[in-house]
């Protein structure tokens, strides 16, 4: 009885999330895993664009068509979804008040780069990522500064 | 320091509290609470500010540098001052004290009484 009172409040009535944060305490960030993510996510979308449609009839050739344009598009996903964790972790665990002080943009900065990694992921759209790895770039600069070192921006591909 | 088996499961009498306002109840979200509490585990909190706290005590608290951050943590001291220094169970995989600093009283939400499952 008091198991499935507890049961159904629990599933009726949502209770707000209380961090056990799961970080590791060694305090180590870089604005460079949603780079990789945000790079891979441009590759993916290239590839999706670049794929050729096999000729009709060739129910083998479509069938691989299919697969590969399915997986192409579920790398793209999960690496658009790394990129939005990686800077909302980021955002939200290594930026603190004074940062804010000296960088007044830094929450609209990541609000729209998390914005834009749900754009890349709706999308199959080169120019989107492209955007994407902008503002990562303007995100790199903004952390650097904050640790008074000047670290270049680079891309892996 | 509090043990798995210190923390009960919640009665009816933890169940009347909750239905009269007198206990909070959150979600936990993340691992540094283990093995004590699993992620999507619930637990219920006290609500009176002025709750008597000690060492190895579970708390919901607001993050010293976003008060709208909630995390729930152990207590592992108490200075004279009243700063509280708070602590994951899981070390490894716990961002707490030892990264933000010990945290004020004002900055707990209440003690943990039960698990609410």
């Amino acid at each position: 009885m008091l198991k499935k009172i507890i049961s159904t409040i629990r599933n009726n009535h949502p209770a707000p999330a209380a961090h056990a944060h799961c970080d590791g305490p060694c305090g180590i960030y870089d604005p460079a895993s949603a780079r990789i993510a945000a790079e891979a996510v441009l590759s993916m979308t290239k590839k999706l664009i670049a794929l050729k449609e096999p000729a009709a009839g060739d129910k083998q050739a479509w069938l691989d068509y299919h697969n590969t344009f399915a997986r192409f598009t579920a790398i793209k996903e999960e690496q658009a979804h790394i990129a939005k964790t990686e800077l909302l972790v980021l955002w939200t665990d290594y930026f603190k008040p004074p940062h804010l002080e000296a960088h007044p943009n830094l929450h609209d900065t990541f609000w729209k780069a998390a914005k834009q990694c749900s754009e890349v992921k709706v999308k199959v759209d080169i120019e989107a990522c492209e955007k994407l790895l902008k503002m990562i770039e303007e995100i790199h600069g903004i952390f650097w500064a904050t640790k008074n070192r000047k670290v270049e921006w680079y891309t892996a591909a | 320091m509090i043990t798995i088996g210190d923390l009960r499961k919640a009665g009816w009498c933890e169940l009347i509290k909750l239905a009269f306002g007198r206990r909070r109840r959150f979600r936990v979200e993340g691992n540094s609470m283990l093995p004590l509490l699993s992620p999507n585990d619930e637990v219920l909190i006290t609500v009176k500010s002025n709750v008597s706290l000690q060492r190895g005590d579970i708390v919901v608290a607001k993050h010293p540098d976003d008060k709208d951050f909630i995390l729930i943590k152990q207590i592992a001291s108490i200075a004279e001052d009243g700063k509280i220094e708070l602590i994951g169970l899981n070390q490894e995989e716990s961002t707490d004290s030892r990264e933000f600093g010990e945290v004020s009283r004002e900055q707990i939400i209440g003690k943990v009484t039960s698990i609410f499952t």
